[in-house]
């Protein structure tokens, strides 16, 4: 589960560093209203998710222990 | 000048990172579903087995007490012992499972929302940059970059001046290019001159060029020509002409059935609404942008079925003054 996890914190760093490349190179009016309508909410919904998913994780890490 | 500078190989490259973020999200899922079910399992197991432990020693404890009571030498401390040891096991592993629960239920709910957003806004900004790519495709084919990483001006400003450099070339391998850049003015022109509000939408190969909003008036079906001559024409095809109230109906049809290319969750919602509307009520445009001259025609369909002439000869350069 913990795999999950770092691989989810991978993806959303991975994703979030080819925005900022994109960013860098798009500066017309296009480029605000795809990071307000698509990429924002994607960033907060995937933040959210992992949080949630470490949180889940904590949890069943102990619950492993019962069947050890 | 509106200035945009947009590097294409970044975009191609962030539009396939959004793919691969997708089906790596998928796996993750999977993965923790599975968790999740050996987890709920576990539970389980586990509190049966510590409720059936505490049972057995409440009853050899009783067993012990009745004999001591009877007068036999008994010691039944261990046993007061033991189930003590039970109970607090008991106890824990129903924590546990509380604390789990509430975990899932958090967990559940941004794993739906994030879903729900995967599977609706997905499609939306691939095809949202894929239009930013085909824009600086066109671009592109004018040569007129002097490196091959920066692409400097205006998507569509900048393409209306590239446009006589594009007509010159072969029209066959340029059409999809000519059509990108119509595509972009009309939806310029429509949301700044008429305050028209464009829907996002997966554009399907075969379907509408762009559909837009207004107050009071949920879907507009918009098709954007380019044409060196100014004049409007549209396709006739077998569901009629293009933009006619059968060849929407057809396409709304084609929208909303999942089985459909052209289908995808948005689409499903704009061609159900189209529907309900009845696609004879569905407001139809027409854009046909003179590249070489500059200039756009806006034309509406009547009610018999013909093409007005809503306003003609608009400046698109104008809109370039107006961004500054």
């Amino acid at each position: 589960m913990r795999e999950n996890v770092s691989h989810s914190y991978a993806e959303l760093q991975r994703i979030s560093g080819e925005w900022q490349n994109v960013q860098s190179s798009w500066h017309d009016s296009t480029t605000d209203y795809f990071a307000n309508n698509f990429w924002a909410p994607l960033e907060d919904e995937l933040t959210d998710y992992i949080r949630a998913l470490e949180n889940l994780a904590d949890v069943i890490e102990e619950v492993r222990f019962l069947t050890e | 000048m509106a200035q945009v500078v947009a590097d294409r190989e970044a975009i191609q490259e962030f539009r396939q990172a959004l793919l691969t973020l997708a089906a790596r999200l998928q796996e993750v899922l999977a993965a923790v579903d599975a968790g999740i079910a050996r987890s709920e399992t576990s539970l389980s197991l586990a509190e049966a087995r510590s409720r059936q432990r505490v049972y057995q020693l409440r009853n050899e404890l009783d067993y012990c007490l009745s004999a001591a009571a009877y007068g036999y030498p008994v010691d039944c401390s261990s046993l007061y012992y033991a189930l003590d040891q039970a109970e607090e096991y008991l106890n824990w592993v129903l924590a546990l499972k509380r604390r789990f629960n509430d975990a899932l239920r958090w967990y559940d709910s941004t794993r739906n929302r994030l879903e729900k957003l995967l599977t609706h806004q997905l499609s939306q900004s691939i095809a949202f940059l894929d239009r930013r790519i085909s824009a600086l495709e066109a671009y592109h084919a004018t040569q007129l970059l002097e490196t091959a990483t920066a692409i400097a001006g205006s998507g569509i400003w900048q393409l209306m001046g590239a446009v006589p450099a594009l007509l010159r070339r072969s029209q066959a391998g340029l059409n999809k290019a000519l059509g990108d850049v119509g595509e972009e003015i009309a939806a310029v022109i429509l949301s700044r001159r008429y305050g028209l509000q464009e829907l996002p939408f997966t554009q399907p190969t075969h379907g509408f060029d762009r559909v837009f909003a207004a107050p009071g008036l949920p879907v507009i079906v918009v098709e954007s020509k380019t044409s060196s001559r100014g004049k409007l024409r549209l396709r006739q095809t077998n569901k009629g002409q293009q933009a006619s109230p059968g060849w929407i109906a057809d396409k709304s049809v084609r929208m909303a059935d999942p089985n459909s290319t052209q289908w995808s969750p948005v689409n499903e919602r704009i061609g159900r609404l189209i529907q309900e509307m009845g696609a004879q009520n569905v407001p139809s445009l027409a854009v046909v942008t003179d590249p070489a001259r500059r200039v756009a025609d806006v034309y509406a369909r009547d009610a018999a079925g013909g093409w007005t002439l809503l306003e003609g000869e608009i400046r698109v350069d104008d809109y370039a003054d107006e961004e500054g």
